[in-house]
């Protein structure tokens, strides 16, 4: 590789590439962190429309973008990095920040979210110009620009992911925004040190500008971190920046941890530090020396009793992300054998580790903790041990979501995973599981619903012999258990509800009238509906019921997608327009954001048309070409990150894997299709090859998810690496021959495809989580092979 | 020339100050009828106090429009001031006594104290947030409320001096209820606590202490029934 003008170029794009991506991902991070994931998921799609911007703007003012193009191109790589940082610290100033929690209350918020969503879409919007300048100009080097372009991106990502391991969220684009400032320098000491001078100074300027005034930046008011700090004695007294999210750990006096506490208890409640995953509480830590250790262990007062008053001494528990030192402390104080804790978050992991050599930890002989970092379903696929208990995270949060969940996947919560847990319980152990009781009821019945259909699949004869759950004023915790509940055990259950004023909820020898002794719910048809979803002819209520129960599956893994689309009146009829959107925040969030996008979309694709003509210069090939390709491109982009986060377990490592891997493999395509003749043939096969490719991929991935998880992770690295290769090769190769070939047709629409590209390519992710929602993995498998397909079909008669 | 300057504003603001303030009593006339009663509330001296506390006054000024709209405001600090239909329906669950003493935890705003104020004999209110207590102090001087005692502290220990209550409301609900309170609560006492996010559809849970015996009962004030086929 030389140092002429063109490697520069090509490392230019290669730079300013990586610095997009890295900044996407470092975006979602902070509005996740100051905001909620779904809305920083909406403000990200909202600013990726930069990219179908550019292409608009390239098309309009193509002969002024092409005479500056030597004075442009370095300029806009400089404007872009800065913009970055500038970007973030204007959104949070007192006029412009916006609390998307308040979308639907309060008006002016819909002014702030344009206004911020204006400043994120800037360097997007600078960074696309100089990507689609170079790209549409160079026609040439296309290939060879695009192979930097998507080699910068895929590389991004993994710098991205690497920097937020070391550095806070929000100083994150200071940083990232270097990347595309050294590679206009770069473009600039080629040809012009005058001008170079003056993008240092103002690079410098700029730099010293933000670290002078670098703003402060504070979480929603809503979010659990703000109302902790509202306190007067809370203070923050560590904070771990992840790529998982910011670990923060807050102590004051007045934060307490007893969730659903009995009313019969009258001892004192700690007020352990508490830690934060991204602004949401995720648990607590030990609060002192020997707590752990002390006989009256809180969940002893919660409905979680109910599993230990079926439990004998001496058996091995395993706690599934346990959330905070109780459930080990109650474990332990039950003396249970082996006591074995995993925690996938690193950060969380190491905290639970410092418990194990903790000095005033004082176990019996017998007893032995183990703590393990790895993803729950990898731990149990190994299979090896068996337990008496195996106890899940709590399934909800109290009051109610918000459907703040129900765009996240949740492999914890499938018919699949409760099947693994069941294989790994010894003869006569349980599985316990809490959730909290949220209103209107959603949450309870689907677990129900899961727990009834798991027993049915397992075979299992009489099941209501097999499943007991108690009630609380605020949640329910169920048990299932491998052998059959005797009466010793529900009088022992029942004993523990008299004590602590719970009810019993499901035992196989329920009593009339004992259900609301001391808990009265006011509402006949809970019992009626709970009921039914333990019978066999649970579809009718799936049917009728206002929201979605069906349980979750490895394929459809949305456990908290409660909404029924047609029954969204009634909702609004029952809760108000103002209420009811609350119900359902992230679903409508998601059609809000495919709305709002479709429009934007339109209106930027049309836009051009006016100037450049529709008919007589080929534009419905320009069109769906090109939409085809960066629909098909973004859906299998969005399916592979949700699809392996089944097998690797963790998300953050999913995407790594899917955006990285995936573009490394297409920036090969693109740099082996300036090989190929760029022609209607070429065009055909590469699309029809995608296609088929994704097909193929998505039966391997069926295949995969049945053994999948016992495959050691190098073994399973390769199989995944293997199978993504040919279908990213494959991917990189349409985009810079259509190009070509379009080049060859009418260069004058070059830009326009360019933008029509981002503009598919920014809805897919929207609608194939949409799709993915609603109909499941397989159908946006499906949808983006059908992209290709039909990319190749308009080049049957075309090209 | 000063002078006429300063009576022509007067003249200006002052008939359109006493338009608005009448157009905030209209308001909230409606907001009693077409929201509260016409949801069941029937209580003669809940309705009263609704019909009487300004509710506009202990909004943010920027919300003052949104007053009596059905729904609840955000009052900063991720603090809401509760739907006019909750706040009645919380008051009317209590049974209140003219001679009852309350405490509630969670003053927030300061309006359902306010409201309270009107039936009850006295009201203490305990608030965590000191920006909060001390806003809704000032306000209370202002509207001088003077049954109303407000204390900036941890809601979790309640309000140990002025024990016991005939009734309780917490109005910020935490995922367990504070033994101090139920200390605090007199045998045969009431404690009201809505459940719910924050700004969606919340319900209420009313928790009774009849000698040691505890017993909840979920209220439902936004019946949901679409549970049948359509």
């Amino acid at each position: 590789m030389g140092n002429g003008p063109e490697t520069r170029l090509r490392l230019a794009i290669f730079l300013l590439s990586a610095g997009i991506t890295s900044y996407q991902l470092a975006l979602m991070q902070i509005l996740s962190y100051l905001q909620w994931y779904h809305f920083a998921y909406l403000i990200v799609s909202l600013a990726l429309l930069g990219f179908g911007t550019s292409g608009t703007i390239l098309s309009l003012f193509r002969a002024f973008f092409i005479d500056h193009k030597g004075v442009l191109m370095p300029w806009l790589l400089v404007a872009c990095g800065l913009a970055m940082p500038w970007a973030l610290r204007l959104s949070q100033t007192d006029g412009i920040r916006c609390d998307f929690y308040l979308l639907f209350a309060d008006r002016t918020q819909i002014w702030r979210l344009a206004a911020s969503s204006l400043l994120y879409l800037t360097p997007f919007l600078l960074g696309a110009l100089a990507i689609g300048l170079a790209l549409t100009t160079e026609k040439k080097n296309v290939g060879k620009l695009y192979c930097a372009n998507l080699t910068g991106s895929g590389t991004g990502g993994l710098f991205g992911l690497a920097l937020a391991a070391l550095f806070l969220p929000t100083d994150l684009p200071s940083i990232i925004g270097l990347a595309p400032v050294a590679g206009g320098l770069l473009l600039f000491s080629g040809n012009n040190r005058r001008q170079l001078i003056w993008a240092v100074a103002f690079a410098s300027s700029s730099i010293l500008l933000i670290m002078a005034y670098p703003g402060k930046y504070a979480p929603s008011q809503f979010k659990d971190i703000s109302r902790a700090m509202n306190a007067p004695d809370a203070s923050i007294v560590k904070q771990i920046p992840s790529p998982k999210g910011l670990v923060q750990v807050v102590e004051s006096s007045s934060l307490r941890y007893a969730p659903g506490l009995s009313l019969n208890y009258r001892g004192e409640i700690p007020s352990p530090p508490m830690v934060f995953l991204n602004g949401n509480v995720y648990g607590s830590l030990p609060s002192g020396e020997g707590s752990l250790n002390s006989s009256e262990n809180l969940l002893d007062h919660t409905t979680e009793v109910i599993a230990y008053s079926l439990l004998e001494e001496g058996g091995k528990a395993l706690l599934i992300q346990p959330g905070g030192e109780q459930s080990i402390g109650q474990a332990i104080s039950h003396k249970m054998s082996k006591i074995v804790v995993v925690e996938p978050h690193g950060e969380i992991f190491s905290f639970y580790q410092n418990l194990v050599s903790k000095p005033g930890l004082k176990f019996t002989a017998k007893q032995h903790l183990q703590v393990e970092n790895e993803y729950p379903r990898r731990f149990l696929a190994d299979g090896a041990d068996q337990f008496e208990l195996i106890r899940l995270p709590t399934v909800g949060s109290f009051g109610g979501t918000a459907g703040i969940q129900a765009l996240s996947d949740q492999f914890l919560l499938t018919k699949e995973f409760f099947h693994l847990a069941w294989n790994n319980l010894s003869a006569g152990g349980m599985i316990m599981v809490t959730c909290w009781m949220d209103y209107p009821v959603k949450a309870c019945f689907k677990l129900t619903a899961t727990l009834a259909e798991v027993l049915e699949e397992l075979g299992v004869s009489q099941p209501e012999y097999h499943l007991a759950a108690i009630r609380s004023w605020g949640s329910i915790t169920f048990v299932l258990k491998k052998t059959p509940l005797n009466s010793n055990q529900t009088d022992a259950i029942r004993e523990e509800c008299g004590k602590l004023f719970f009810d019993p909820l499901l035992l196989p020898d329920m009593k009339m009238g004992e259900r609301q002794i001391h808990n009265l719910l006011g509402d006949d048809d809970f019992f009626e509906t709970l009921n039914g979803l333990l019978r066999e002819n649970r579809k009718e209520i799936y049917e009728d019921y206002a929201f979605n129960l069906r349980p979750a599956t490895d394929a459809r893994p949305f456990f908290y997608q409660f909404l029924k689309w047609p029954r969204l009146p009634d909702l609004i009829k029952a809760f108000g327009l103002q209420g009811a959107p609350f119900l359902e925040l992230g679903s409508l969030i998601l059609a809000l954001n495919i709305l709002l996008l479709g429009i934007l979309a339109l209106i930027l694709i049309i836009l051009p048309l006016f100037k450049l003509g529709w008919k007589k210069e080929g534009g419905a090939w320009t069109l769906i070409y090109f939409g085809s390709i960066g629909t098909g491109f973004m859906l299998l982009e969005i399916v592979l990150m949700q699809k392996l986060t089944l097998f690797l377990g963790d998300p953050l490592l999913a995407t790594a894997t899917a955006i990285s891997g995936l573009l490394f493999f297409s920036g090969l395509g693109s740099l082996y299709s300036s090989r190929l003749k760029a022609n209607g043939s070429t065009l055909r096969r590469s699309t029809c090859v995608t296609g088929l490719l994704i097909i193929l991929f998505a039966i391997f991935t069926v295949i995969l998810s049945r053994f999948g998880e016992e495959l050691p992770t190098s073994l399973l690295w390769v199989f995944l690496l293997s199978s993504i290769a040919p279908l990213g090769l494959s991917m990189g190769i349409p985009f810079p021959i259509g190009l070509r070939v379009l080049e060859k047709k009418n260069s004058t629409q070059l830009t326009w495809a360019w933008g029509i590209n981002g503009c598919f390519s920014v809805i897919s992710p929207a609608l194939g989580l949409a799709v993915a929602l609603h109909a499941g993995f397989n159908a946006v498998f499906a949808l983006a092979a059908i992209a290709y397909l039909l990319a190749a079909g308009v080049n049957l008669k075309h090209g | 020339m000063h002078m006429f300057n300063y009576c022509l504003v007067a003249a200006f603001f002052l008939p359109a100050g006493l338009m608005l303030e009448g157009a905030f009593e209209e308001e909230r006339l409606k907001m009693v009828t077409k929201q509260i009663q016409y949801r069941g509330v029937s209580d003669k001296a809940t309705l009263e106090a609704m019909g009487e506390v300004p509710r506009h006054e202990f909004v943010p000024s920027e919300l003052e429009k949104y007053a009596y709209n059905d729904r609840p405001l955000p009052i900063g600090y991720g603090q809401t001031i509760s739907q006019p239909y909750i706040v009645a329906y919380m008051t009317e669950k209590l049974k209140l006594e003219p001679e009852h003493r309350i405490l509630e935890i969670g003053t927030g705003s300061g309006y359902q104290a306010a409201v309270l104020a009107e039936i009850v004999e006295q009201v203490y209110t305990v608030e965590i947030i000191p920006q909060l207590a001390a806003r809704t102090k000032a306000k209370m001087k202002v509207l001088s409320s003077k049954n109303i005692h407000i204390k900036q502290g941890d809601g979790f220990h309640g309000w140990e001096e002025e024990a016991p209550f005939d009734a309780i409301i917490v109005t910020a609900a935490a995922s367990f209820i504070p033994p101090p309170l139920i200390d605090q609560l007199k045998d045969g006492g009431r404690m009201i606590i809505p459940v719910g996010s924050t700004f969606g559809p919340q319900h209420l849970m009313l928790v009774t202490k009849l000698k040691d015996k505890i017993r909840t009962k979920r209220l439902i004030p936004v019946r949901f029934v679409p549970f049948t086929r359509q």
